[in-house]
């Protein structure tokens, strides 16, 4: 976690391997603390968002391994 | 604009920020059918790279968000980039992790080396190999990584078959 010493600071990082729940590290708990931060309305902008993302990135991944099941021509 | 991790992604391609794509999306670009709330990408933490990656970030309040109670600005911290392996952001476009290594596979050269190119909003996207992702996702303990490599290895025997 962050912290701050003698007026530097230092990164925070993701505290897998210090366990102290039994969830801890199992979930990224800033992940539910900025979905947190979004209104309702946001998070449905959002959501629907990062599905078309996956759409578009779907489209692209089947693109490649056509590509690629094709060979060189 | 409040998160929009389509328009995240595209911004660091605009800005020709030397990453690879790796976490959900890239499961996502090798056929699982995940769901993701961030964009997870490898790239080598040196001072161009941050400096672009800042620029291509500064107008959407880049923070440091592992601390719910103190989230330094990107755009100042960190001062040095000395010892710095990953970085965990949040800003108004979404949720975006910065790696600099994924283990066990290795540092960012041997991550892009072995990556494959996608065509995406008409820029090549750099994506992390299905191999090295299973790979990765072998040695990480949380459920949806579990789940994910579940998806990875059906794909990879499919892939295997046809």
């Amino acid at each position: 976690m962050l912290q701050k010493k003698n007026d530097t600071v230092s990164i925070p990082v993701r505290d897998e391997g210090t366990v102290s729940s039994p969830e801890s590290g199992l979930i990224d708990e800033s992940l539910i603390e900025h979905t947190l931060s979004l209104s309702f309305e946001e998070r449905i902008e959002a959501h629907e968002a990062a599905r078309q993302l996956v759409k578009d990135l779907q489209k692209a991944g089947n693109e490649h391994y056509a590509r690629q099941s094709k060979g060189p021509s | 604009m409040r998160d929009n991790l389509r328009v995240l992604l595209k911004r660091l391609l605009e800005f020709d920020i030397d990453f690879v794509l790796a976490g959900g999306l890239a499961a996502v670009v090798h056929g699982s059918p995940v769901v993701t709330q961030d964009i997870d990408i490898c790239i080598a933490i040196n001072e161009v790279e941050v400096r672009k990656l800042r620029n291509a970030l500064k107008d959407l309040k880049p923070r440091h968000r592992m601390n719910p109670n103190f989230k330094p600005s990107f755009l100042e911290y960190p001062e040095s980039l000395e010892g710095v392996q990953n970085i965990y952001l949040e800003t108004d476009l979404g949720v975006l992790d910065i790696l600099s290594e994924l283990k066990p596979v290795g540092s960012f050269e041997t991550i892009k080396e072995n990556a494959i190119a996608i065509s995406l909003y008409g820029y090549q996207c750099k994506v992390i190999a299905l191999d090295d992702l299973i790979a990765i996702k072998e040695t990480m303990n949380r459920p949806k990584d579990k789940e994910t490599l579940l998806h990875l290895r059906a794909l990879k025997k499919k892939s295997k078959g046809s």
